[in-house]
């Protein structure tokens, strides 16, 4: 048996467990075997013997096996483990040594990814996620189309609302509704609430019900009857601490008092935001009369088994039957049905994707600093590595311990990105633009947190990894004597990675200057009137108490007459759709009896205005006259044009007392007047647009019961709406202002989703070129100190410190310099996808790209900046003797 | 109650903690002194007692060595460790309740 061990050992292996078991058991069988012998067997029968009271030798023999095998195994698991952790603990040593390298790379890692976590999560939350409805693909929105006008979108009046309804027959729901803000009075304090009135059958349509309550009676339903609300459960929560007794109390509204009928249940969201109440749409008296008044949007859920276009083709039916029996009213109208979703995130869907590539372009930006650092900290320590190569550590063992430092700062990053996210979250949601539709229910989305954290982490590890593979093949005893150059190609690997990095952080800084001035331009536009110092809001005279046209114009008289007099108040004035509201009413019209060609060429904007509106809103009258007292009602209607209208219809500018006839309001009969003065352009829809020709008839002749009034105050605007709304509470209890806000409330709002974007990029922008300049500044200064005795060698052999300063600078700009170029091209992609975003700016506008590579150039050259003076600063003296 | 097998298997780790218990021995050693002891009731295949040798060494209750046989011959020592040492007490301990609560059967004592 000795021999078998030997013959083992000259071959240079210790025996396996195997052998060792074999082993033993064979020296068990001889000495049994010789004290048989020495009892006097023979050797071949005491050989026998011992086998037979040994028993089953295999047997025996593979048990022990096994149970040696396990043994190492399990002992080889516990070395590992003892292993990986020794190594995470001299990992986190090696970090908190340097805490400078630790907390850039987690705070980068972080920042980066819960950044990107932000943008992601809001656009998977806003555009991606179906609604939070059952069946979502069954929700559409049902339009009114008027295609010869090119209105594809458009509005539905009650009583039309009423016949699609009742003679539908492929939706299992229809409802309509409209919508305003309303004051909520309270002891926390005021608050805006949305309000959503809608038709029967809109719970149906999202299939829900209440989850408190049993909703609106029949009497709450019909106009004249006792008001009634629900809640939606964000405000049930807040505002009436989720008592499920709140429910039938009362609350009031713009000083009416409503009974809460319910409460809707969690995530409704669209169309009521989070603070929002549902209340019964009420239908007007004259509903059968007034089919043009078109201002309800529809919503519908079709029913099982139908299809989007079965839908269209059915309500398409009842179109064409309407058209055919009220030819006056709905003459040209169609409908057209779409996924309510599509719909839902249309108008900023162009904006979000803009932003996901952004953050993605910094996202990159972040992965390669990271592993650009860890990079430079793996060939710094290319040494260690090398020896412990030599002690022997296998390939794993080396690629470990290069990665262990990386996985402790992933973990760090991790923790760092999460409370980033959450942050980003809370303040989109706090200052986002009203129009990012379902922002109420975005909350952060770890799985793209741990998605976008996974890449980060893979690009950092192969960074990381790379140089460790190569340092275990390389020689060991010239990096340890010191004198060994850096073999590892990890420069190589550095230059791109800068490259990219400037790359990405010129596409930002570019695409943001872009947009920039785009803002810059749209916000210097002039909507046509002055929104500073002003308040608005809605009223609608009830038809009840007001049931004519006298009646009306006395009550509007007289109300503005009170308004006018309170303190602060210099001008007070009403009108139809005010500018940059929303919005938006078209007629033909005919000029002096002739009709015009049978398209729509000859149509403008229709609004009613009254003589102080102008004055009010600061809109100038720029010939002619605007309205005046002589306008009175009983008397001739006069007419106003703006601007481009008359350059419009009368471009040789003969239009004073040119006679129009055309329809002031939806549904009213047309009114001819004559046109006695001109106004300046409006721009009504969006600020940016070119303006449209629009024509005000006098309120005194176009009686119109809902309007808004514009009220001009001496001082802060905000601060009268109490004095406000007790004016017009004592002229008619019953009525109240809705929708109050102030005018430049209104044109930010017009255009916050603008400033959203651009602030976004511009953010994006800025911390890119701040992550560049970071990792231009920890390449170069590595670079420098690798090079140190090289650069203390020219500096004895006669280089000046000038000379040195600038050629380091030009040495980390070199790569920055073709990054920038690639990203500038990037930029230009960029703002050629999102053309329609930019307003009067070309995508490749020269003046940004131009500040975006001198800022990318800046923040470059104070980067190098630092590594470049201490090189500058190499004693070469010291370099002589370190030879 | 443990199963007979594993009685007689647990029965047999406790005679060889026993028996370590003196001195360290090799597995021939061992199960000379148990059949001296036990005659051939306990032991009938020699052999059994290896795996039982194996696994009270993985549980860390006995310790393997490679030494000099008195004949000089390389042989595996066992010795106990003082995990061992505690388990062999309890295992005693256990035994001695298990034969008093058997014999309180077949020999019940008069009260």
């Amino acid at each position: 048996m000795d021999r078998f061990r030997r013959l083992f050992r000259l071959a240079g292996r210790e025996p396996s467990p195997a052998e060792d078991v074999d082993a033993e058991l064979e020296f068990h069988l001889q000495m049994k075997a010789e004290e048989l012998e020495r009892a006097g067997l023979g050797p071949d029968d005491a050989r026998r013997e011992a086998r037979r009271a040994f028993g089953s030798r295999e047997r025996f023999a593979a048990e022990c096996r096994s149970i040696a095998t396990s043994e190492v195994s399990l002992r080889r698991r516990r070395e590992r483990l003892a292993g990986t952790l020794r190594e995470l603990r001299l990992a986190a040593r090696g970090l908190w040594r340097s805490p400078g390298y630790a907390l850039s790379v987690a705070l980068v890692l972080g920042g980066g990814v819960g950044l990107a976590a932000t943008v992601v999560t809001l656009v998977h939350r806003v555009v991606v996620r179906p609604l939070p409805f059952s069946e979502p693909e069954r929700l559409v929105r049902i339009y009114s189309t008027m295609l010869a006008r090119g209105r594809e979108r458009g509005t539905h009046s009650p009583a039309d609302l009423l016949d699609l309804t009742r003679e539908q027959r492929s939706f299992s729901a229809i409802s309509g509704w409209v919508t305003w803000t309303s004051a909520a009075a309270g002891p926390e304090g005021g608050e805006v609430i949305r309000v959503v009135a809608a038709t029967a059958g809109f719970l149906e349509v999202f299939a829900v019900r209440p989850v408190v309550g049993a909703g609106f009676t029949p009497e709450e339903r019909i106009r004249g009857g006792p008001r009634a609300l629900l809640l939606s459960y964000d405000l049930w929560r807040t505002r009436f601490g989720g008592d499920p007794a709140a429910v039938g109390k009362s609350w009031t509204l713009d000083g009416e008092p409503y009974r809460i009928a319910g409460v809707l249940p969690a995530g409704f969201g669209w169309p009521l935001g989070h603070r929002g109440v549902v209340v019964p749409f009420r239908m007007p008296e004259n509903v059968a009369t007034q089919r043009g008044a078109r201002y309800i949007d529809v919503v519908g859920r079709l029913a099982p088994g139908v299809s989007r276009d079965q839908g269209e083709s059915d309500l398409a039916r009842i179109a064409a039957a309407l058209e055919a029996e009220y030819p006056r009213w709905n003459q040209g109208y169609g409908v057209s049905v779409r996924p309510l979703q599509d719909e839902v995130v249309r108008g900023i869907r162009p904006t979000l994707l803009l932003l996901l590539g952004g953050v993605s372009l910094l996202a990159l930006l972040s992965a390669a600093n990271v592993a650009n650092l860890v990079l430079v900290r793996a060939i710094r320590r290319r040494g260690e590595l090398a020896v412990r190569g030599a002690l022997g550590a296998s390939r794993g063992w080396l690629m470990w311990h290069a990665v262990s430092e990386v996985a402790l700062l992933a973990l760090a990053g991790v923790l760092i990105a999460v409370p980033v996210g959450t942050a980003g979250i809370a303040l989109v949601r706090r200052f986002g633009p009203g129009s990012v539709p379902r922002l109420d229910t975005v909350e952060l989305d770890l799985v793209a947190l741990a998605f976008l954290l996974g890449i980060t982490v893979l690009m950092a590890i192969v960074s990381a990894g790379i140089p460790a593979l190569r340092v275990a093949r390389l020689d060991v005893r010239p990096l340890l004597s010191g004198h060994g150059k850096a073999t590892i190609r990890g420069r190589r690997a550095q230059r791109w990675l800068m490259g990219a990095e400037s790359a990405v952080a010129a596409a930002l800084l570019a695409s943001a200057g872009v947009l920039a001035r785009s803002l810059d331009r749209l916000a210097g536009e002039s909507p046509g009137f002055d929104p500073s110092s002003t308040l608005t809001f809605e009223l609608n005279l009830a038809p009840r108490r007001y049931p004519d046209g006298d009646r009306i114009v006395g009550a509007q008289r007289e109300l503005l007459a009170r308004l006018r007099a309170l303190p602060g108040v210099t001008a007070a004035g009403l009108t139809t759709l005010l500018p940059l509201a929303g919005g938006s009413f078209g007629s033909t019209f005919s000029i002096d009896g002739n009709p015009g060609p049978d398209d729509d060429s000859q149509s403008a904007q229709a609004r009613v205005a009254d003589a102080g509106y102008f004055a009010a809103a600061r809109i100038p009258v720029v010939a002619g006259r605007g309205f005046g007292a002589e306008d009175r009602r009983g008397g001739g209607p006069v007419v106003l044009a703006t601007e481009s209208a008359v350059r419009r219809f009368w471009p040789d500018g003969r239009w004073v007392g040119r006679e129009v006839r055309f329809h002031a309001r939806p549904g009213d009969e047309p009114l001819r007047g004559a046109v006695v003065g001109v106004v300046g352009d409006l721009r009504d829809q969006y600020l940016g647009q070119e303006p449209r020709p629009l024509f005000f008839a006098s309120s005194e002749h176009a009686a119109v019961a809902d309007f808004t009034v514009v009220l001009r105050v001496d001082g802060n605007p905000a601060a009268i709406e109490p004095a406000v709304r007790r004016v017009i509470a004592s002229f008619d209890s019953e009525l109240a202002a809705a929708s109050v806000r102030t005018m430049e409330e209104v044109v930010a709002a017009s255009y916050a989703h603008v400033r959203f974007r651009t602030g976004l990029m511009g953010l994006f922008a800025a911390i890119a070129a701040l992550l560049a300049g970071f990792g231009l500044y920890a390449v170069v200064a590595h670079a420098v100190a690798e090079r140190s005795r090289e650069i203390g060698l020219r500096r004895a052999l006669g280089a000046g410190e000038g000379q040195v300063v600038r050629e380091v600078v030009v040495l980390g700009m070199r790569d920055v310099a073709i990054g920038a170029v690639v990203g500038l091209a990037v930029a230009f992609l960029i703002g050629d996808a999102s053309r329609q975003l930019l307003y009067e700016v070309k995508p490749a506008d020269p003046l940004a790209l131009a500040t975006g590579t001198l800022l990318l150039v800046i923040v470059g050259v104070i980067a190098c900046w630092g590594p470049a003076r201490r090189a500058a600063r190499v004693d070469p003296m010291e370099s002589l003797r370190a030879e | 109650m443990p199963e007979p097998q594993d009685l007689v298997k647990g029965t047999l780790d406790v005679l060889i903690l026993k028996t370590l218990s003196w001195e360290p021995l090799h597995g021939y050693a061992v199960a000379g002194r148990i059949r001296e002891r036990t005659g051939d009731a306990l032991l009938v295949e020699e052999g059994a007692l290896y795996p039982a040798l194996h696994r009270l060494a993985r549980r860390g209750w006995i310790a393997a060595e490679w030494g000099l046989s008195e004949n000089n011959r390389r042989a595996k020592y066992y010795r106990l460790t003082p995990l061992g040492r505690a388990a062999l007490r309890e295992a005693v301990s256990d035994w001695e309740r298990y034969v008093r609560a058997v014999g309180q059967v077949l020999h019940p004592s008069e009260r």
